[in-house]
């Protein structure tokens, strides 16, 4: 499955180490103001190492504030201004953080580095099988972040309620001048390169241990499908969101509380449920100092997690989707593990699981008749962070030997059962699509209004569905060609009488037929000359033109 | 002591990152001499039809546009591929194909030109633009552009089963001696409409 992945991540590594390089810099950068900032308010109170990989998380924060600076200066300074402001104000920054913590450095600092560079190796070949960011988010994500370029319908667009991640890339991509969605793509991997690193810091602030830390870092890395699956969904926001929310829970060892304050609105900004997460962490930690027989609580808790989720995932079909990516064995592992070490850090073992639980209750909780609390894909992939802490906790008795052993079986587990590559699921933009894009916006009038086809599809535990979601590179036709879009149920009829009559109704142009097995049924066009022409063909996606409209 | 096991740790993690690196570099190294040594033997790439592991410049696909004219998809091997045109030659005729990168995905280029008869042999030379210097050729078997090719309506199935049609589309194998010939390929009919009853669900797990 596997197989060519340290190819494909050295293919990508030739072909785009410009702009991997650039990103890197970008994350170093970040990186390093963290690392000053932190070192300067806690001073010796934390290692290094600590440090370091808690800064792998916060590195978004100084990213998102000169990202917001220097999009806002271009309503003032001429574009070609901004690349010269933005490498100045990188490198005042950075050589004031140098200067600032460079007697006070050790060098286990390195240590979490240099595990997060290999995990950057590792993940960068996921984008060496990809034509464009998958899934239908990542097209509106390319949307915004074209608009956020452009500056002409900043507050218009899309009533979207957290940019953050858009504004990084946004501006990242203006100084580079480097091509969005293949920034997109890349930076979503090393987010994900980025995510297990703070685990070391939790994990060794609660048991002084780096063996336990660094297989926590293993768990939260390999342990499951999730958080690298949440690429094939274009999940970004929510990914670097997540890696702000560890960082928002670090600083609060740091009881500094304009770090915190900083932190926390930075990852709402980039992800507004991250106040959400943020709440469940700070309820799950005051909870979990309540009660004074801490293991009858954790057994009864866990207990009913476990008999709760039986009936659940028989009843619910959203509970069962949510732990899919979290293996048996490994999850056994982490449950085992946790038990054993129950009476070292009882409040943290029962802050874990309280944190799982109101997650999972997230997702019940109504908001609106569409929305609840939390949604199934978001839990799905936050759940990693407290096995991961449990299972980082658990390691701590184990001697030395049986801690690589775990942490190699978990590797190589991960190796086998887990794909690398974009997944089939997801993926909807094959080449032939790009090109019959590019054709349009390049052939076809400015006002032409295009059918799609689309579907809806069930998200929430109440039942409620996402109306109209594109279900193939359709749904890239608004973000790369501008023009609009009209959903159709990809099921639709184009054969019938009343589906002409509506789309001429609905001032309908064209129509575009992916290769999907989501797609319209090509087969219309032969059979209805008089109303539709094919006016571009390729094997895996073509255009019809809509004709016989009075 | 703990702190020189750190550093004993540290530095074998280091050594064994820089062997890596070292590793994943030679090999790369190796694979960009080795390129350069073919093209210094033959200075004139093959064009075939992309599969998997395609990594030079390659067809993806065959098609036609609206004035009918035949549209290449090329697949290049980086994003900073030098700019090119086609010389397409058939029946003793040589057309030319312009060509263009696509915008959003800079590793793709389609060509456009005269639209040869199916089933007959189109020999491609692709010329760089700057220098007009021969980079590439290929022979091809065009065999079916369906961009106005009947093909039956999809039978629903009692069952309301989704029910394969075989469409002859411009997808092609290549054959030994370095041609194309088409392959019909099954593409799926799905049901016709009737609104989907239970929704599918959002974000697949794996």
């Amino acid at each position: 499955m596997n197989n060519d992945l340290f190819i494909n991540s050295a293919h990508v590594l030739v072909q785009n180490w410009e702009l991997i390089l650039a990103i890197l810099t970008c994350v170093s950068w970040g990186t390093l103001l963290t690392f000053a900032a932190l070192k300067k308010i806690t001073g010796t109170q934390f290692t290094d190492a600590e440090l370091a990989a808690l800064a792998l998380g916060g590195w978004p924060l100084p990213a998102l504030i000169i990202s917001a600076l220097l999009l806002g200066l271009r309503f003032f300074i001429p574009d070609n201004f901004i690349s010269i402001i933005a490498f100045a104000l990188l490198a005042i920054s950075a050589a004031f953080a140098v200067h600032a913590v460079w007697k006070l450095i050790s060098p286990g600092v390195a240590i979490p580095v240099i595990v997060f560079l290999f995990f950057v190796f590792l993940r960068l070949g996921f984008p060496a099988n990809a034509v464009l960011p998958p899934y239908f988010d990542s097209a509106m994500h390319y949307e915004i972040i074209q608009s956020l370029m452009r500056m002409d319908d900043v507050f218009i667009t899309a009533p979207y309620y957290h940019r953050g991640y858009h504004i990084i890339v946004a501006a990242f991509t203006l100084v580079t001048h480097a091509n969005p969605g293949q920034v997109m793509l890349l930076f979503g991997q090393i987010i994900l390169a980025a995510i297990p690193l703070p685990i070391y810091f939790f994990v060794r602030r609660a048991t002084n241990s780096n063996r336990a830390a660094f297989f926590g870092v293993t768990l939260a890395a390999f342990g499951w499908f999730m958080p690298a699956h949440a690429v094939n969904w274009g999940k970004y926001p929510a990914l670097l969101s997540l890696l702000l929310i560890e960082f928002t829970l670090g600083a609060a060892f740091t009881k500094n509380r304009w770090l915190l304050a900083l932190s926390a609105a930075a990852s709402i900004l980039i992800h507004s449920r991250a106040i959400i997460f943020l709440a469940i962490f700070g309820a799950a930690w005051i909870l979990s100092a309540v009660p004074r027989n801490k293991r009858i609580l954790f057994f009864a808790l866990t207990g009913a997690m476990l008999g709760g989720l039986i009936l659940l995932i028989n009843q619910n079909q959203v509970i069962g989707l949510i732990f899919e990516p979290y293996g048996i064995w490994v999850t056994l592992l982490v449950g085992l593990l946790a038990a054993s070490v129950f009476r070292s850090f009882p409040r943290l073992m029962l802050f874990s699981i309280l944190a799982s639980l109101l997650m999972l209750a997230g997702i019940f909780i109504p908001v609106s008749f569409a929305f609840s609390l939390l949604d199934r894909p978001i839990v799905e992939m936050a759940l990693f962070l407290p096995l991961a802490f449990l299972g980082g906790l658990g390691a701590t008795r184990l001697p030395r030997f049986a801690v690589t052993v775990l942490a190699a079986a978990i590797i190589i587990h991960a190796w086998a059962a887990y794909n690398f590559s974009p997944s089939d699921c997801c993926r909807l933009v094959s080449r032939d699509d790009v090109v019959t894009l590019d054709w349009m916006d390049k052939h076809l009038p400015a006002n032409a209004r295009i059918a799609i086809a689309s579907t809806d599809l069930s998200l929430a535990a109440s039942g409620a569905s996402m109306e109209g979601i594109g279900t193939d590179a359709g749904t890239w036709v608004t973000s790369l060609t501008g023009r609009m879009v009209f959903a159709l149920p990809y099921s639709k009829d184009f054969n019938l009488q009343s589906t002409h009559d509506m789309l001429c109704q609905q001032q309908v142009t064209h129509i575009y037929v992916g290769g999907l097995p989501h797609s319209f049924n090509s087969s219309f066009a032969n059979l209805k000359p008089a109303w539709y022409q094919t006016i571009f063909f390729l094997p895996n996606a073509r255009i019809v033109q809509m004709t016989g409209c009075d | 002591m703990k702190q020189k096991q750190i550093f004993i740790i540290l530095g074998a993690i280091g050594i064994i990152f820089v062997l890596f690196w070292f590793a994943v570099l030679t090999l790369v190294i190796k694979n960009l001499r080795g390129s350069n040594e073919k093209s210094a033997e033959s200075p004139v790439a093959n064009v075939v039809m992309c599969d998997e592991d395609a990594s030079g410049l390659c067809i993806v696909t065959f098609g036609a546009n609206n004035l009918n004219r035949m549209v290449i998809n090329f697949q290049l091997p980086n994003a900073d591929y030098a700019p090119f045109y086609v010389k397409a030659m058939n029946r003793g005729t040589v057309s030319i194909y312009t060509c263009e990168v696509v915008e959003s995905t800079p590793t793709s280029a389609y060509c456009t030109g005269v639209r040869t008869p199916l089933g007959e042999t189109i020999d491609l030379e692709v010329y760089a633009t700057d220098g007009d210097t021969l980079i590439a050729r290929g022979s091809f078997l065009i065999s079916a552009i369906a961009l106005s090719t009947p093909i039956s309506l999809p039978s629903e199935t009692p069952g309301g089963e989704e029910t394969p049609t075989v469409t002859p589309i411009a997808s092609a194998t290549p054959s030994p001696n370095g041609e194309v010939t088409p392959t019909p390929t099954l593409s799926k009919a799905t049901n016709t409409p009737g609104s989907t009853s239970t929704p599918n669900t959002a974000y697949p797990n794996p």
